[in-house]
């Protein structure tokens, strides 16, 4: 047809800027149709008088925000003795130096734009403008300071983002001194800010004096602070001599938790003529006979019997624990009446547990033996496991030098993190195993894993909390006080491990038939292709999910007060409302715990997004 | 080779077993004999349970508290930590209140020191299960004497310290007054915490007063507070001594002004004795706290003060109750107790007397004695101690 007739553009038309501005933003996103102009409006206008009434309730004048800072040392360690105070200082101090190694040996310093830092600024400085200006009501004081603080740090965001358009290379900052910069202004704060606190007298008159924020604790927070930029420069300083830092500060930060437990938060008396005229000893025949059985078993060769030994080892052992554990109580009369102590309980398992721990090494001794040296690092592992076993039965079972007043060990915080910790470290392994043995060929073992995943996952955690706290009472019966903490974190414990089974069990799922057939090919062992294979994988896989537990178990330490337990929010709700001074102080608890959860929540769920990043999940 | 390997290794396990079994029979004994001869190390409470053998087990008990108590050194007292003038946890975790004075009298009766006290703060749920597994001596948590309580927790109840008794709160604004009846809160929506008797009674006596109620209710009390200062109830109800407690702190706030809240019927709707519980079956015990809470009360009878105590017994004149209360003249009947003679001297000289103890504690919140049942008898009230003879 018209086939001759070609058009050709001669003329190159320059590109239409694309409109820009705030009215063009708005039209694009904000009224884009008469439904989206509707939506935006009806939402503005409930945004508007819902930020409005919770800003009028924050600084209603009656609001009793003082019962929270008051109470700070109640929400944190309940009644802790004021003469022993210095060992909670130690115990955030050990994880205050850690921190700050750890940040500098894992090279968290980066580089962040200057533009990119008065952004944020301006931000949060026009926000808290916009809060303060949105306040129903009349000038008062502490709207103003509100707003002017808002109003300054806008002010310097805006100059900053100025200066940056005006220069030409895009400067930046590095995020350690913008770290530092915090401390230091967080330290002047504790020095200088003053709130005004109530006070209450016995003839029910009260004076509102303005004190300063941290009025007993400014000295240690300073200390620490100092603490925090002194090892985090002593981390930089040794972390290009020290290759294995890393490696060392896992290991530090694992040996943290129950070095805090005990020696900080117990105090354990040990015995050191115990130590060394029964503990020592034994450590050295079960060692050293253990010792010889993992080289004899390690050895390169084939051999079901091997297996067959360490099987018939752990049944055994097993059941030695376990009938006398409750069949054979020497302090009772009939076999099922129990009446030892906890400390009499552990100080008789503190030498058939490592017969179960031995016959553990056992079995995965042919998957990790080998060569002489092979063996000889893993009966090196072996002596390791055993002395932490033992010295933790032994620093368990002695008794305290620490008296509290009160059958609380501990309570607030400090409780909520000691439950949290122990379930999520306990109820790992356990749950791994238990996702093994639902994946496992064999049928007993699936069986057995299943039904207890089944039978655990159905029941509430409040039962189990119940369950836990009334029957381990009755198995352990005359033992007391600490039990009750060590009930919930069992109760926990074996819930939280369901859960976790069953996410891990999603990752082995995950993995493709070839790596099975892989490692197979190339003649591993059952454990050798879990440990080396599956395993590593199928974590890697389910970390966000991992990570959406550990959220939920740290929340749900808040149901152990049914269980007489004084956690965070039982303190805030109930004992601080219970004190004349602070009475209807409910609402203002319960936001202030509310943001000590998200605190802790939100600072879980972005390093789990780190952890993410650097295992290059998401990017495959 | 492979033989002769297999049987090594089942010989040396063996012979691990053997070492442990061996291990087992010297391991308990050693740690214990260093424990028991160290008084110092008994008494922990967070040792994992106690060392000592007389530990009770629960429903189990025979008369032993007493030599526990002073074998231990320390009265363990159970309280609520969180009850408003009863018995408060202070931000430094002391223990102040009204319960937690007794405790303290309970400790110098025992012990001759009222700073022996170690408290356990229990929750409601756990207060009786505590109590009657032993790991506290005496429960002294405002807790009501009833008769289900007595006769099927396997404890016992003390004399009544507390005479309280469920209110209603209303505002004036609404027409309430001091002298209104169940009757008048006919359509009113009524809120309370759950799970508590309180709800029970106000739904009981409100049918039986003919008045149709609106019951709203909450997980905790301070929760109904709220709800009535923001207008969503008309009217609280729990006890009269929390309605008061919450009245005057609002008032001392200047959120309201006196008289704009009401706390009403004259007659509460229901009996609320509290007083302490000790397990039952210890005749010896209970005989202590009982006569340790009327020592209190009797030396408010015959004026006797934590002030004026040592010239009182110093005095010629002494009344003959009080001489052989404070063990003066005669102190056959503390010592067949199993109590020094001047353990109700104690009491009074470090914690004070019933009149004292109400007026530290309970005062401040703006509760008072006058013409209440927490009088004394020949004031109208219903303190009323047995003579000491």
């Amino acid at each position: 047809m018209a086939e001759g007739t070609v058009f050709v553009e001669t003329v190159e038309l320059a590109p239409e800027p694309p409109p820009s501005g705030p009215v063009q933003w708005i039209r694009e996103n904000l009224a884009y149709s008469v439904s989206s102009t509707i939506t935006t409006i009806v939402i503005g206008l409930v945004v508007f008088f819902g930020l409005r009434a919770l800003i009028a309730w924050f600084l209603n004048p009656f609001r009793k925000w003082s019962a929270a800072t008051a109470n700070a040392r109640l929400l944190m360690v309940q009644a802790y003795p004021d003469d022993q105070f210095i060992r909670v200082w130690i115990s955030v101090g050990i994880v205050v130096v850690l921190a700050g190694l750890s940040a500098a040996a894992w090279r968290v310093a980066g580089k962040v734009s200057v533009g990119q830092v008065a952004k944020g600024l301006l931000s949060v400085g026009s926000g808290a403008l916009v809060l303060a200006l949105l306040a129903p009501g009349g000038l008062t004081g502490g709207r103003v300071i509100f707003g002017s603080v808002g109003l300054v740090i806008a002010g310097i965001g805006y100059m900053w983002k100025r200066a940056r358009k005006s220069s030409v290379n895009e400067p930046v900052i590095s995020t350690v001194a913008l770290a530092g910069l915090a401390l230091v202004l967080i330290g002047v704060f504790l020095w200088t800010v003053k709130l005004p606190v109530q006070e209450v007298f016995a003839d029910g008159s009260k004076e509102v004096t303005n004190q300063l924020i941290a009025r007993s604790t400014k000295l240690p927070w300073t200390v620490q602070l100092l603490v925090l930029a002194v090892s985090y420069l002593v981390g930089v300083a040794i972390r290009d001599s020290i290759s294995s830092l890393r490696r060392i500060l896992v290991g530090l930060w694992a040996l943290s938790f129950p070095a805090i437990l005990m020696v900080v938060m117990r105090a354990p008396d040990i015995e050191w003529d115990t130590v060394l005229s029964v503990d020592l000893p034994i450590f050295l025949a079960i060692g050293a006979l253990v010792g010889v059985i993992l080289y004899v078993i390690g050895a390169p060769d084939a051999g079901e019997w091997k297996y067959i030994v360490s099987a018939i080892w752990l049944v055994l052992a097993v059941l030695w624990v376990l009938f006398s554990w409750y069949l054979f109580d020497p302090a009772s009369s009939s076999p099922f009446h129990f009446t030892s102590s906890a400390a009499d309980v552990l100080k008789r398992l503190e030498f058939k547990f490592p017969l179960i721990l031995g016959a553990l090494f056992a079995l995965a001794a042919p998957s990790f033996g080998g060569a002489r040296a092979a063996r000889l690092r893993y009966i090196g592992v072996w002596l390791g496991a055993l002395v932490l076993l033992i010295m933790s039965f032994r620093l368990g079972a002695a008794s305290s030098l620490l008296e509290l007043s009160g059958t609380a060990f501990v309570g607030g915080l400090s409780l909520t993190f000691t439950l949290a910790i122990a379930a999520i470290v306990l109820s790992f392994p356990l749950g791994v195993l238990l996702a093994l043995g639902r994946a496992s060929t064999m049928p007993i073992v699936r069986m057995i894993s299943t039904t207890y995943i089944e039978l655990v996952r159905s029941v509430p955690l409040i039962t189990w909390l119940y369950i836990g706290s009334n029957l381990l009472n009755l198995f352990l019966a005359g033992v007391v006080d600490i039990f009750s903490v060590v009930r919930a974190i069992t109760a926990m414990t074996l819930f939280s491990a369901a859960y976790l089974a069953e996410n891990v069990r999603g990752g082995l799922q995950s993995i493709p038939k070839g790596q099975y057939e892989a490692a197979d090919a190339v003649g591993m062992s059952v454990v050798q292709k879990t440990v080396l294979i599956t395993l590593p994988q199928a974590l890697k896989a389910v970390i966000p999910a991992l990570v959406g537990q550990v959220i939920s178990l740290f929340k749900d330490t808040s149901l152990v007060s049914i269980i007489g337990l004084f956690d965070l929010l039982y303190i805030a709700r109930n004992v601080i409302p219970g004190q004349s001074a602070n009475i209807g102080s409910i609402l203002e608890l319960t936001v202030v715990a509310a943001a000590i959860y998200w605190i802790f929540t939100f600072t879980f769920s972005r390093s789990s997004m780190r952890l993410e990043r650097r295992l290059g999940l998401g990017t495959r | 080779m492979n033989k002769i390997q297999r049987i090594l290794s089942v010989l040396v396990v063996l012979g691990v077993f053997a070492t442990a079994c061996t291990a087992d029979d010297t391991a308990p004994t050693t740690p214990d004999d260093t424990t028991q001869t160290d008084p110092g190390t008994t008494d922990t409470t967070i040792a994992g349970g106690s060392t000592d053998p007389t530990t009770p087990v629960a429903g189990q008990t025979g008369g032993a508290t007493l030599d526990e108590v002073r074998a231990r050194g320390v009265l363990k007292c159970g309280v609520s930590g969180s009850a408003v003038a009863f018995s408060e946890t202070q931000s430094d975790g002391s223990m102040t209140g009204f319960d937690a004075e007794m405790c303290r009298a309970v400790a110098a009766a025992v012990l001759g020191d009222a700073t022996k006290v170690e408290f356990a703060a229990l929750t409601a749920a756990e207060r009786f299960t505590a109590l009657a597994a032993g790991e506290i001596d005496v429960l002294i948590r405002n807790t009501t004497w009833t008769q289900s309580r007595d006769t099927t927790l396997g404890l016992d109840f003390g004399p009544t310290t507390y005479y309280d008794g469920q209110g209603v709160m209303g505002k004036a604004s609404d027409g309430f007054t001091a002298d209104s009846t169940l009757a008048d809160v006919d359509g009113a929506v009524l809120c309370t915490n759950a799970g508590t008797t309180t709800e029970k009674n106000i739904s009981e006596g409100a049918a039986q007063a003919g008045a149709t109620i609106v019951l709203s209710t909450v997980a905790e009390f301070p929760e109904a507070m709220e709800g009535f200062k923001a207008g969503s109830c008309d009217l609280v109800t729990t006890d009269a001594s929390g309605l008061v407690g919450n009245m005057v702190t609002a008032i001392r706030d200047g959120s309201i002004q006196e008289g704009d809240w009401v706390v009403f019927p004259r007659a509460p709707i229901s009996k609320e004795p509290l007083g302490p519980v000790y397990r039952q079956n210890d005749s010896q015990w209970a005989d202590i706290v009982n006569w340790t809470v009327y020592a209190t009360f009797i030396a408010d009878e015959f004026g006797a003060t934590s002030g004026n105590i040592d010239s009182l017994i110093g005095d010629a004149d002494l009344n003959p109750e009080l001489g052989r209360l404070f063990g003066v003249t005669d102190d056959e009947l503390q010592s067949t107790m199993g109590l020094s003679a001047d353990a109700f001297y104690q009491v009074i000289s470090q914690v004070g007397n019933y009149d004292e103890i109400f007026t530290r504690t309970l005062n401040p919140v703006g509760i008072f004695r006058d013409g209440s049942y927490n009088a004394q008898w020949y004031d109208g009230g219903m303190i009323y101690a047995p003579p000491a003879r």
